[in-house]
């Protein structure tokens, strides 16, 4: 509860508006599991990262050995999946700092500028996740914490690979690399872990998620790699920063003034909120604070 | 009494609950999940589309429609010059907001009745069960700080702290002697 209270508190020192235009939106619910909200994620991280070109999937028939490097081995929604896909941005993002350097159009170059901040949140977002489960390590399963990884290791890997794959075949028939094989369920980091295939995720016990922890997941899903539109950042002490993309500033004018008018609505209402929970905030505290003072003087 | 006024009292006694309800709601979604989600969908044409907001502790995220997800580009711009688009986004927009409002102000109006029961002596007590009602579902253990909230809306924080004082002055009765004893036989004992 210290830390709930303590994350709490500290949520409020800043607040931040986002507006983002988002296609092809569906009404659907968020999952209520949180190991398959997981798996969503790591899935739609996934996707942009085959799409930008990045990485390719290992379902892809067409795949060669020369894609071996790009091949994204885990497809579950645990810390190893999320390691692979943040370092899979990672790279993507150095590549694309050169495509930057080397981009004459400026249209083309905004695309680049805007795919590369897309990677960078999908790189960030992975490393917070795998800090979540880095904490579940720590709790539920101390003893691998400084251990290195089995699958990690070259002359291990093939137990750990997925033996049903048809990309095994192909391996085993010369065609492929070991490395084009993706990862099998990984049952035996079960309880702390969610690199688990549909079956098994379905029929694995909760994680002890902590509300804070669940709020970073949340909003990762939620904005998953939408692009923000409009920003703004209003700091406890007095600051306030707004950020406006190219987008907004290419939109059609009467476009423009709906997508204004929805933010500053959004901030009138937020600011509001954000009062209310401050003064109530200030209040316990002053009228506890208040109480035992007076009581001490009597 | 006609059926107007029936129809009046049932309408106000629904909103009356109602608020409570819809101000624990979002508690709940914004203490256990770290949001809340407010969803307004409309049709237009063949296609529906959602404004969909996301409230969480330090920050919100509206998310707008595109239509370009469903029109081809040629289309998406005549729909931009259609008067009726806009009227209709408008008055969604306009729905969506007042339902994030009505959310704020059931949070509102809770926070102003939970205050009495959160602060002070009494709050001491009482914090702890209704963070475990909001987060683990534990509903029952909201009986004591509903019961304390309302004794004090009713009867008033001085009887209250007059209670607490009192159970505070017996408690100092029962334990404050035993302590000393205890602190005297012990240095005889070691």
């Amino acid at each position: 509860m210290n830390d709930f209270i303590r994350n709490l508190a500290s949520d409020l020192l800043r607040l931040e508006i986002n507006t983002i235009i988002k296609q092809n939106m569906s009404a659907e619910k968020i999952p209520s599991n949180k190991r398959v909200l997981l798996r969503k994620l790591a899935d739609m991280y996934r996707e942009t990262l085959i799409d930008y070109g990045i990485a390719k999937s290992a379902d892809d028939p067409q795949l060669t050995a020369a894609d071996a490097p790009k091949v994204l081995r885990w497809q579950f929604g645990g810390e190893f999946s999320f390691k692979e896909i943040a370092l899979m941005a990672s790279k993507g993002i150095e590549q694309l700092e050169q495509a930057i350097k080397n981009e004459t159009d400026p249209l083309r170059l905004n695309v680049l500028n805007s795919r590369q901040k897309i990677l960078q949140r999908i790189c960030n977002q992975s490393y917070n996740v795998i800090g979540i489960f880095k904490l579940f390590r720590r709790d539920l399963a101390p003893d691998t914490l400084m251990q290195s990884n089995e699958h990690e290791e070259p002359a291990k890997q093939i137990h750990y690979v997925d033996k049903e794959h048809f990309n095994y075949l192909r391996y085993q028939r010369g065609e492929l690399p070991l490395e084009c094989i993706p990862f099998r369920s990984h049952q035996e980091t079960a309880h702390w872990n969610n690199d688990l295939d549909w079956m098994h995720l379905n029929a694995a016990d909760d994680l002890p998620f902590l509300p804070d922890m669940l709020a970073m997941i949340y909003k990762a899903y939620q904005i998953g790699t939408e692009q923000i539109v409009l920003q703004t950042v209003i700091q406890v002490e007095g600051d306030i920063t707004s950020y406006i993309t190219p987008q907004y500033i290419n939109m059609p004018d009467n476009i423009k003034e709906v997508v204004m008018n929805v933010h500053n609505r959004a901030i009138s209402l937020s600011t509001q909120f954000w009062n209310t929970l401050f003064s109530t905030v200030m209040n316990l505290a002053g009228k506890s604070f208040n109480q035992i003072f007076t009581r001490n003087r009597k | 009494m006609t059926l107007h006024s029936i129809a009046l009292l049932w309408k106000k006694t629904v909103n009356w609950t109602f608020v409570p309800v819809k101000g624990l709601q979002f508690a709940r979604s914004l203490l256990k999940n770290g949001g809340h989600v407010v969803e307004t969908s409309f049709v237009f044409g063949k296609a529906s589309f959602t404004f969909k907001t996301v409230i969480s502790f330090g920050d919100i995220v509206v998310f707008i429609p595109d239509p370009a997800g469903y029109y081809a580009q040629h289309q998406w711009h005549d729909l931009c010059q259609n008067p009726h688009w806009h009227a209709c986004y408008q008055k969604y927009l306009q729905i969506h907001f007042e339902e994030i409002a009505n959310y704020f102000h059931a949070i509102e109006r809770q926070i102003a009745f939970w205050q009495n029961s959160i602060s002070g002596f009494i709050g001491i007590v009482n914090i702890y069960p209704l963070y475990r009602a909001l987060l683990l579902g534990e509903w029952f253990l909201l009986f004591f700080p509903i019961a304390s909230a309302l004794y004090i809306r009713f009867l008033g924080k001085v009887t209250a702290r007059a209670i607490a004082l009192q159970l505070w002055q017996i408690a100092k009765k029962w334990f404050i002697p035993k302590a000393a004893l205890i602190a005297k036989i012990l240095p005889k004992a070691g």
